[in-house]
C-alpha cells in the first residue's frame, strides 16, 4: 500500500491534505517542517510528499535537497505545495528535485490530478 | 426546474444541434443557465424560460443552447493516447506527407484545452525531431462565446492544475495577473472558427488527424451518422479520427465508413471502401 507524507506548518491545511489524500485510499503521516519531515523519511520513506515550501526550521526546498541525499531518498515522489505561482519559483522547485508543483489554494480535483501526474497511482 | 421546462432546453438543443443535454442533473443546469438569466437581465431562470418561449426566442437560443452545450475538459485528457499522437503519430504522419503541414480538427474545443493541448504536444514533437514537423490546428465549436474566451488563451488558477505537469505550465504558459496565458507562439498555431460538426468543416481542407472526443455520445442517435459521414469527409487519406475512451466500442454508427486502428483504441480510419457520397 503506498503511504504519504504531509508536510506544512499550518494544521488547517495539513488537515485539508490528509482528508484529501485518505479519499484516495493512501495513509497518511503528518509532519510540520522540513526538519520533522526529514526524520519522519528517515523512519519510513513515504510513496509520496505534500511538501510545503515556506516553513519555519526548515524550508521545504532545503528539505527535498537533503532528502534526495538519503538512502532511499529518490524514491518518494513529491509534490511542492505553495502559494507561490511565480513561473521562476515553479522551476526553481523542479529543478531542486520536485516532481510536480502544486499552487495553494487546491482541491481534491487538483490534488488528485498532480497524484497521477506525479505517477502515483 | 420542472420537467417542462427541463424538456423545453433539452429539444431546443437536441433540433438546433443535434446534441442530447444531460438531463440527469437538473442543478448543474440551473447554475448555467442562472448565470445566462443575469447577463440577460432576467430576474429568474423561469423568467427567462417564459421569454424564450413566447417573445425572444430567436434572441435567446443560441445562447441559451451555447451556455448548456460547451464542453468542459481538462488540458491532456486522455493522456495516454495523447502522448501515442505526440511521440508516433505526428511524427509519422509528417513523414507520409512528405513534410507538408498535418492538419489536426478539434470539433468540439469548447473553452480551448484541448486545441491547446495539441499544440504543446506539437510544439514538443518540433523540439524534440529535427527533420520540419509542421502543425497546423484548426478548433471549432458551436457556441461563439466559447471561441471567444478559447482564443485568448487565458486559464485560472484551477483550470491550468488539472492534467498539466508543472513542466508543461512553465514552458507553455505566461503568467498574467490573476491567470495563465498560452504563449503567443502556441495561440499562432491554432486558428478559430464557428463550426457544427453534424454538417460543416472549417476552412475548406481535408484533416490528417480529427480528435473528436465526447461529441459521438452526447449526439441524438439519429443524427449519428450525419456527424460520422461529415467527419469521413473531412479526414484525408490515411488520416485518424480519434474518439474518446471507449467511444467507439459498439458505436454501430461509425461503420462502414470507418473501421478501428489494429491495437490504437479509439482510433479510426476511414474505410477504403466507403464511398463518401453514399
Amino acid at each position: 500500500m503506498k503511504t504519504c507524507l504531509v508536510v506544512d506548518d499550518s494544521p488547517v491545511i495539513r488537515s485539508l491534505a490528509r482528508r484529501l489524500v485518505e479519499a484516495r485510499g493512501i495513509p497518511v503521516r503528518e509532519a510540520a517542517d522540513g526538519a520533522q519531515a526529514l526524520a519522519a523519511c528517515k523512519e519510513e520513506m513515504p510513496d509520496l510528499i505534500l511538501l510545503d515550501w515556506r516553513m519555519p526550521v526548515m524550508s521545504g526546498l532545503e528539505a527535498l535537497s537533503k532528502l534526495r541525499l538519503m538512502p532511499g531518498g529518490d524514491h518518494p515522489k513529491v509534490l511542492v505545495c505553495s502559494v507561490e505561482t511565480s513561473p521562476d519559483l515553479i522551476r526553481q522547485a523542479l529543478e531542486a528535485g520536485a516532481d510536480e508543483y502544486v499552487m495553494k489554494p487546491f482541491d481534491g480535483e487538483i490534488l488528485a490530478s498532480k497524484i497521477t501526474l506525479a505517477g502515483v497511482a | 426546474m420542472t420537467p417542462a421546462e427541463l424538456d423545453l432546453v433539452a429539444r431546443l438543443c437536441l433540433v438546433r444541434t443535434g446534441r442530447r443535454l444531460d438531463i440527469s442533473e437538473p442543478d448543474q443546469i440551473l447554475i448555467r443557465l442562472t448565470g445566462l438569466a443575469r447577463r440577460e437581465g432576467f430576474g429568474t431562470v423561469a423568467d427567462l424560460l417564459i421569454a424564450l418561449r413566447t417573445r425572444e426566442t430567436e434572441r435567446l437560443a443560441w445562447p441559451l443552447i451555447e451556455c448548456l452545450t460547451v464542453f468542459e475538459r481538462d488540458f491532456m485528457e486522455d493522456a495516454e493516447v495523447l502522448d501515442q499522437l505526440g511521440h508516433r503519430i505526428l511524427p509519422t504522419l509528417s513523414t507520409a506527407r512528405g513534410g507538408a503541414p498535418v492538419r489536426i480538427w478539434c470539433p468540439a474545443s469548447g473553452s480551448g484545452q484541448e486545441p491547446y493541448s495539441m499544440a504543446m504536444l506539437a510544439q514538443e514533437a518540433m523540439d524534440r525531431l529535427s527533420d520540419g514537423l509542421q502543425v497546423e490546428i484548426y478548433a471549432s465549436d458551436i457556441s461563439t462565446r466559447a471561441l471567444e474566451r478559447a482564443r485568448t488563451g487565458l486559464f485560472n488558477h484551477f483550470e491550468v492544475q488539472k492534467g498539466l505537469t508543472a513542466r508543461r505550465l512553465v514552458d507553455h504558459f505566461l503568467r498574467r495577473e490573476d491567470s495563465w496565458q498560452v504563449s503567443p507562439a502556441l495561440r499562432e498555431m491554432v486558428r478559430w472558427r464557428r463550426v457544427n460538426p453534424l454538417s460543416e468543416t472549417p476552412g475548406g481542407v481535408r484533416f490528417d488527424i480529427i480528435l473528436c472526443r465526447g461529441v459521438l455520445p452526447r449526439t441524438a442517435p439519429h443524427m449519428r451518422p450525419n456527424l460520422v459521414l461529415n467527419l469521413a469527409q473531412a479526414l484525408s487519406p490515411g488520416g485518424l479520427l480519434i474518439l474518446g475512451q471507449g467511444e467507439g466500442e459498439g458505436a454501430e454508427d461509425l461503420a462502414p465508413a470507418m473501421n478501428p486502428l489494429a491495437g490504437m483504441p479509439a482510433i479510426y480510419t476511414r474505410n477504403p471502401a466507403f464511398s463518401l457520397a453514399a
